[in-house]
Parts: structure tokens; sequence; C-alpha cells
């Protein structure tokens, strides 16, 4: 059962000079109630863009939201309403509490603004069942406190509490622990996957290591430069990927598996093949045609034209010419 | 991480309730800078407050004119006999009402302007920034001048209203370029993402994020209205019988107090400015240090102490 | 990699002064031998970042060094005592024998300068003696060497990216040959595509010119493949020094498995992950027992009263390498591999026997499966 459908998303963002930045575009993707979709790409590939987008922070170019089959409202009410249903985690956990006010009132406010919750000694314990169900305990201490006072970990705990406080149908997670302890981030990642469960949430993943997008969504869709160029079940894409792309994350990811010889060897065939590309090329900007196609190892003449989002396995697609039977049979 | 990142973090991990900030500001308040800036301060308010029930009456005529300090006339008198100290202390009533509030009327404008106009954006951002330029570029003592000049009511109100009014501009635009900055901060992101409104953001989130820039601001307006009327009086515009600190210039200045040497008249209201002036910079910078911890200067005293008493320390 | 030495630091104390001191290193002793690259691994406040400023003597108020010793063994030299180097001693040590790589390049960098006047900055401190002409074409050389086009010498730091400007940082710190180079989380903030671009160049270079790498950085599986050995810090202090092809699968320390365990692998079969419950310690306290106590899953009654010291981990089955003269190569500060408390050694996962979890298994617990609903 489909919560949050998007069809087309496209986001642009005016630059000096006039020509318009696409930071996304044409994204497509279903969120599903008490499933986890998980959004890989590196900085600037537009992930954060997506989230902003999908919460209505950000003005979008073109494409629909649906949520439960209703377009997303723009204004008003029914813009408020949608808020409250599709809520966001922030990466910074520093960043997304307001250093002037306690944790209370940080989860009182969106308790308050659901239509029609009483204030009083019922609000106060709202907030406790809120912070029991992120683990912050004993309650009443924490909700005294100020964001300063408080560790990494716990913030961003603050943060999911907050997000909870309205009873969303769907969870954008914008790299929820990037910025925390190696050590924490797992017991956050549980508490997400738990409270998802629990809540039958959409969750919507959005993260740079593939090894927790692999362990903790069913699906990924991995974003390049603004487009998707792969989606499919999680352990297809990070066991079998298929885009190029895909594959240089994968590669790039310390293997602990890996013998020392075979480390040196690996390092040794990408030298070589970086050395065969001038680093100019690397950075140069593009105009049509695959936006990979200068870091592609498997590049052809065809690649200079915009690639279909061709099939390649059950459930799996990629953006790539590589894919598309016409083209092999060309290059063949 | 650097030496401020570690402190940092092992502050935010010690999770102290509330004892962090009110341990913060009780360091703080022992720094010199603000015990010497709340003192001068405190002493003129309450100079301002009690000063004219006590020092007797400032219109007084007597005989002994141009006399200098004495027992009787402790700053001495002026050319037509009047005591200088008493004047002195009704004058300081008068200075830190227009200081104050000019100085608090300008703030909130610069507030209401800045501020909305910064989080807005759009056209209300537009017309009001072109509107702070404006006056911003416009000399303000000159304009102010002119303004008094053709008032017919040489009231305290007016004068108050004026100097706001042409002051307020700078401030508008350091408030609105601050409040740029905080309303992509993702706290505030976060408060628009759980559907609150516009004005609640503004009062709530933003405002309160840039006190610290706000009561910096207001110090200089008060300061700064000081000094316009202190200069108004000085040439001879506003009221001529009202009992400030530049009138008292004024008067001396055109009664050749100085050629005369009649340092009693004309020394005590300048130094009033200055001090007052002096005291209120004192907090303000002090506040800055409270505040922003980057800024806080390392008493060497201290460390100094500390670590002698330990064998091989080096850095 | 052989046994020789070129820097030695030993019961390094550092504290940041304050109403209540924080003790950011507590008597930490590190070896680095030439041609090697020895990894520090521990999460934000564990005092690493602390101690390689101390390294390369570049603490500045509020932190202090409060005991210890560093010695640096130039090849063909004498033995200099670092804590002992002032004016122009220090000036003509910093840089041309220990060079630094911070973790931001942002930081680093002066934003308002451009490349070249930044590297005609580090010649003319400290090589005078070349000529305008001669800077201008060792700054291209080293531009070249790390992989960026010389033509972009005069660009500024902005106009580059995160990777390029890291590349800069890296060719800053090469300028003058350093024998020794710290790098304190030269990629944390890149992409793990530039990460892994900039650590083969690291590599290249280190196999290229011989210099010896204290690398920094939480990033356990990064320092499992780059390093040849690695200390493990927690609360200010080393708890665990080893080979690093070993310790990844046979750790002696419970904190060097949680952390282990915080790295999931990509490619093995869904498993329950784990991290470790609890906070980093306040380092403005003293630990009586050990610091990692209140966190860890195999505490037992000791403890919490007696700090454990640096021995050799217990009831391995797995053959360390012989230990070189001077020291034991792998050791660990946990009571459980003590016989004087744990007669029995240390509980399995610890013992040197690959734990479960921490190496690929078949197991599946509660995980989604593709494609369909929980």
């Amino acid at each position: 059962m489909s919560v949050l459908q998007v069809t087309g998303l496209t986001v642009e963002f005016g630059q000096r000079g006039g020509a318009k930045l696409r930071a996304v575009e044409d994204l497509s993707c279903t969120l599903r109630a008490g499933q986890t979709l998980a959004l890989v790409g590196e900085s600037g590939s537009g992930k954060s863009t997506v989230v902003r987008a999908l919460a209505q922070l950000q003005k979008r170019a073109a494409g629909q939201i649906l949520l439960d089959g209703q377009p997303a409202a723009g204004r008003g009410r029914a813009l408020r309403a949608y808020r409250h249903r599709v809520q966001l985690i922030f990466q910074d956990p520093f960043a997304s509490l307001n250093p002037m006010h306690t944790v209370r009132h940080h989860l009182a406010r969106p308790l308050l603004l659901r239509d029609g919750h009483p204030r009083g000694p019922a609000l106060d314990g709202a907030v406790h069942d809120l912070l029991r169900s992120v683990n912050l305990t004993p309650p009443g201490e924490v909700a005294a406190k100020h964001p300063h006072e408080l560790s990494g970990g716990q913030r961003q705990r603050v943060a999911i509490a907050r997000a909870l406080a309205t009873g969303p149908d769907v969870l954008l997670a914008d790299e929820p622990v990037s910025m925390l302890d190696v050590s924490i981030r797992l017991e956050i990642l549980n508490l997400l996957d738990r409270l998802k469960r629990d809540r039958n949430l959409a969750m919507l993943y959005v993260t740079h290591d593939l090894a927790t997008a692999r362990h903790f969504s069913a699906e990924i869709m991995v974003m390049y430069r603004g487009q998707i160029v792969e989606h499919g079940p999680a352990d297809e894409v990070i066991l079998r990927p298929a885009h190029p792309y895909t594959q240089v994350l994968a590669s790039a990811a310390p293997d602990p598996a890996m013998s020392r010889q075979a480390l040196a060897d690996a390092r040794r065939q990408r030298q070589a093949a970086r050395a065969a590309r001038t680093a100019e090329l690397r950075e140069s900007a593009l105009g049509q045609g695959c936006r990979f196609r200068t870091r592609c190892p498997h590049a052809m003449p065809v690649c200079q034209t915009s690639p279909p989002d061709a099939p390649a396995g059950p459930g799996h697609r990629a953006l790539c010419w590589l894919y598309d039977p016409a083209a092999r049979a060309g290059a063949a | 991480m650097t030496a401020t990142n570690v402190v940092a973090t092992v502050a935010a991990e010690t999770g102290a309730p509330g004892a962090g900030r009110l341990a913060g500001l009780r360091a703080a308040f022992r720094s010199p800078r603000l015990l010497a800036g709340t003192s001068i301060v405190g002493f003129f308010v309450l100079l301002g407050i009690v000063g004219p029930f006590l020092a007797g009456n400032p219109n007084a005529l007597s005989h002994t004119e141009l006399a200098g300090p004495s027992a009787s006339h402790w700053l001495g008198t002026t050319q037509i006999g009047q005591d200088v100290f008493a004047q002195l202390v009704v004058s300081t009533r008068a200075s830190l009402a227009i200081g104050i509030g000019a100085g608090l009327l300008a703030t909130l404008i610069s507030i209401v302007v800045g501020i909305s106009g910064g989080y807005a954006g759009g056209f209300l951002d537009e017309a009001l920034s072109l509107l702070s330029n404006v006056v911003l570029v416009i000399p303000t003592l000159p304009l102010v001048i002119i303004i008094i000049a053709d008032l017919k009511s040489n009231g305290l109100g007016p004068l108050i209203v004026v100097i706001a009014l042409t002051s307020w501009a700078a401030s508008a635009r350091v408030l609105r370029a601050q409040t740029l900055s905080v309303r992509n901060r993702e706290y505030v992101l976060a408060a628009r993402a759980a559907g609150e409104r516009g004005w609640r953001i503004v009062f709530v989130e933003i405002l309160p994020n840039e006190l610290p820039i706000i009561v910096s601001n207001f110090i200089f307006a008060v300061i700064f209205a000081i000094l316009t009327q202190a200069a108004l009086a000085f040439i001879g515009l506003g009221d001529p019988t009202l009992l400030t600190w530049g009138n008292m210039l004024n008067i001396a200045y055109n009664d050749e107090a100085l050629s005369i040497g009649a340092w009693w008249w004309f020394i005590p209201p300048g130094l009033c400015i200055a001090l007052l002036g002096m005291g209120l910079a004192l907090i303000n910078f002090s506040l800055d240090e409270l505040l922003n911890p980057r800024l806080r200067v390392y008493r060497e005293r201290d460390r100094e102490r500390r670590w002698e008493r330990r064998p091989g320390a080096a850095r | 990699m052989s046994e020789d030495i070129v820097l030695r630091a030993e019961h390094i104390s550092v504290e940041y002064a304050g109403r209540r001191p924080t003790r950011a290193v507590r008597d930490v002793t590190i070896e680095l031998r030439r041609g090697e690259v020895l990894g520090i691994a521990g999460e934000s406040g564990c005092g690493k970042s602390t101690l390689a400023y101390a390294l390369a003597r570049m603490l500045k108020p509020p932190a202090y060094l409060t005991g210890g010793s560093i010695t640096f063994f130039p090849a063909g030299g004498a033995p200099v005592d670092v804590l002992a180097l002032d004016g122009e001693g220090l000036r003509r040590f910093r840089w041309n024998k220990i060079a630094m790589v911070f973790q931001s390049a942002m930081n680093a960098l002066n934003p308002v300068t451009s490349l070249a006047q930044q590297f005609t900055d580090i010649f003319a401190a400290h090589r005078p003696d070349l000529d305008a002409a001669t800077r201008q074409r060792r700054a291209r050389e080293l531009l070249d060497m790390v992989g960026i086009d010389p033509a972009r010498i005069g660009s500024f730091p902005h106009e580059l990216s995160g990777g390029m400007r890291q590349r800069v940082m890296i060719a800053m710190a090469l300028a003058l040959q350093p024998e020794v180079i710290i790098m304190d989380e030269p990629t944390t903030a890149l992409d793990v595509v530039v990460q892994r671009e900039i650590l083969d160049e690291i590599e290249r270079l280190r196999e290229e010119l011989g210099f010896s790498v204290i690398f920094i950085t939480h990033d356990l599986s990064l320092l499992l493949e780059i390093s040849d050995r690695l200390a493990v810090m927690y609360a200010a202090e080393v708890i665990e020094r080893a080979p690093a092809e070993l310790v990844g699968q046979t750790p002696a320390h419970p904190y060097t498995l949680g952390l282990l365990r915080s790295f999931p692998d990509m490619r093995s079969a869904r498993r329950e992950l784990r991290g470790i419950p609890g906070n980093p310690p306040d380092l403005r306290s003293d630990f009586p027992g050990c610091p990692f106590e209140p966190r860890c899953e195999f505490r037992f009654e000791v403890c919490p009263t007696a700090h454990p010291a640096l021995g050799p981990p217990a009831g391995r089955t797995v053959a360390v390498p012989p230990a070189p003269p001077g020291g034991a190569d792998w050791q660990v500060a946990c009571h459980l591999h003590d016989p004087q408390y744990r007669p029995g050694g240390p509980p399995a996962g610890l013992n040197g026997v690959p734990a479960a979890d921490v190496v690929r298994t078949e197991t599946q617990v509660g995980a989604e499966r593709s494609g369909g609903d929980t």
C-alpha cells in the first residue's frame, strides 16, 4: 500500500550567469508503509534537495507528489495537514535544535500543533511518552535540558522524537547518523528501524553509506548529479550493481575481506585507469548525454545522448546504455 | 578537532542539568570589564533617578558667580551663580531619558524592518532594504539638525522621535543579514516543517537567537542618541531651558567659560558624556565575550600560577 | 617497513586548562617506525587529535603538555629531543621534519590568497635560499605530484573541489620532504570515491618518497586497510595496540570489538547490527577503574575498581609476529587478559578466535527481504 508517490520530481536553482542548475531531475519513487527506501549518493548529488522538496520546504519546478493518492497541497490548512503527516530528520544534530529552547519546548510545540491537543498535564505526559519512545530516560530530567547539555546521539534522539510528535505516516531521514560517533550510529539506526516497524511508517533513508543502506532498507535508489542512475532491491543493487557509478561506489568502500596483496593489486589497477584520463576531464561540466560518461570505464559513443531507463534485472533498473538491447547490439 | 571543539564536545557530553549556563554566567560576571561597565552605568542611572531630589535647585541664582569648587558649591558656579553640581545631576536625568528613549525606539524600528524583511524575502525584503539604504546614506546629523530646526515644538518627545527615526538604519541592515542566515538554520526549517506559522517562527525561533546583536545595537543607539543631543544642544538647537549635559556645554561655551578657565563648568558635563559612553561600551564588549566563548581572553595570570608548579611543563 | 624507529613519544599527557581541567591525553606512548603507516583510531573526544597536535608541537593554549617526552630519529642524524626545541631549532623542525595534514582544508588554507602564494609562503619561511623562479617550479611540481593540473597554481581555495583542496593540503605537507607526516582525518569530509583516490595517492607517494605516516581517523575499517599497525584510543588513553592485519579479525579489547561491529560489511549477509550503548566519558573526571567499564558487555567485578595497564593479550590462538627488540607488538589494556584476574582467559570474541558477528555469516535476524513486506 503506497503512502507517498513521487513522479517526475525536478528542482531547479537559479545561478549567477543565468543558467539554471538542475539539482534534481525527473525523480520518481514510491514510499510504502512499514518499508524503508534508501537514497544513496554523495555530497552534491542532490539527495538533500530531494528531501526538502518532499517536505515542501523547497519549491519544485516539475513533478507530482501524491500522499495517499491525493496531490500534495501547496498552501494553507491543507499544507499544514501534509506537513503533519510527512516529517523529517536532519543530518546535523547540533543545528537542528534551537539552542535557546529546552527539549520540552521542542517536543511540546509540534504536539500542540496537532488540532485539539490538550495543554497542561496531558501535554507533559505526551512529551514524556515521546522521550521514552526514543529511549531518553528519565524523561522528566531530559525534558528540562537545553541542547548544549546533551550529547550528539541524545540530540538526534530528540530530533526523532520531535519528528514523531505530529503523528506522521512518512519519515524522511536526511543522513541521520553521518555526524554522530561511529559506535552510536547503529543504535540510532536500530531505533529508527524499530519505530518504523512499530508505527508502520514509510521511511526514506538518505545516506552516502552503502553498508547501512543495504542493511536497513528493502529498496535502494542511487543518485548521481541529480539523476537516479539505479533503482532496485537492496541486495541486488549492492551485490550486483548494474550502473557503472554504483560499481565505482561499491568498489571504493573498504573491504575487510581482501588480503593485503589483493588490495595493493586493486590499487595499482585503479591508478593505471586514472592515469589514462586527465584531471581536467574529471572536473568538466556536461551538456547533454549521460552525466557519468567522463568517469565511466565503459563509455561508448552513444553515451553522448541521454541514456534510457533500462531494465537490469527483476525490479532492477539502471539509467545506462549498457542495458539497452539496441545499443548493446549496435556496439557489439 | 581543534582545542575549542574538544572542550565544547566535552562540555556537551557532561549533561549537567542547567548548571552549564548559570556557571557560565557567573564566571562571566567576574569579568572586570563587565563589572566596571555596569558600575559606571548603574551609577549614572542612580544619579539620574535619585540625584535631583538631593542636589538642590539648579536654577537658583547666587551671588558667588564663576567661583571654583568649594564646600557650598561642590563643582563651583556658573556665570550667573548657579550651582554646577546641581545642574549636572539634573542633566543626568534628561540626558539618560533621551539616550534610552531614542535608543529603545531606534532599536525597535530596526528589529521590525530588519527581521521582517530578512524573513519574508521577496518584494517586502527589497522594499525595506531600499528604505534602510536610503536612510543610511543620508548623513544623520545634518538631517537631524534640519528637522529639529524646523520643528515648532521643543519638547523631549519630538526630539527622541527624530533622533530615533534617523538612526535605525544601520542596525536594521545588520539584523536583516543575520536573519537571512538564521532563517536557513535547520531548527527554523524544522519549525516550518512542523507547520508553525511565520510570525511565531520569527518571535519564538529567530528573535531569541538574535538577542546578542540586538542588545549590542541598543547600546550603540543609546550612546549615539546622547551624543547627537549633545551636539544639537551645543549648536543651540532644541529646548534651551532643558537641562542636559549638552546644554550645559553650550551655555558654558557661549559664556566664554573656556577662555576664562572655568574648568569646573565645562569639564564635568563632557566627562559625564565620555564616562557614560565608556561604561556602555565596556558592557557591550564584555557581553560579546559572554556570548561568544571564542572571544574570551584567556587569563594569562591564572595559567602561569597553576603551571609553574609542574616540573618540565612545556607547550 | 623496518624495525627502526623514526619517532617515539613516551608518557605524553596533555591537559586543557580551565576551572576543571580536561585531561585530553593520558600517559600515551607511541612509536612510529620508518616507512610505516601507524593508524590511530577512536571517536570524538578520545584525544587523538590533541595527541597529533602535541606530536607536531602545535598545541595552543588552553592546551598544555603536562608530561612526557618526544624523540625524533632523523635518517642519518642524531636523535632530537622535540620538546626541548625552541626558536630557530623549532622552526627548522616544524614542517621540515614533521608535517601535518589537517582535517578540514578550508580551515587550514588561507581563503584570500592563491595557492601559489601559499606555497611561496612555505618556501619563504623554511627555505629562504630558494629564489622566486625555483619556488614557483617546486610548487608546480608538487601539484603535479598529487594529481592536480599545475596550471591551477593561481587558483584560490574556494575555486577547487573538496577533493582537490585536500590534495593541495597533502602537497603542502610534502613541500619540504618531511620524514613524518601526521594526517588528522584527512578524508573524513570527502566522498567515498574521492577518499579512495586520495588514499591511493598517499600510498603511491609513500612508496615513492618513503615517509612515515601517522593516520588518525574514526573510520576503523579504513585503518584496517591502510595501516601496518594501529592504536585504538578511548578516554584519552591507548587501550589497544596491534598489527592491523590481525586486529580486524581478532580484537583483544571489548571497545575495539564494539568499534569493529559498528562498521557493517556491505557485502556480508544480513545480521543483527549493534553499536556500543552509552556515551563516551567526561575527560574532566578521573577513572579509578577502567574508563570503558560502564559500556562494556564483558565487565566483571574488578573492572570498576582497578585501572587496567597495557599488557600482552591472552589466549591468542593466532600466531603473533615475533616482538621486535624493545617492546611487545600487541598490547591491550583490559583485565580480561590479565591472568591474575581471569586465569581462564578472555571470553569468546576476544580470545583470538574470530567473532561470529565480525566475519561473514549466514544468519538472518528478522531483516527485511528484498522487495516484500515485513
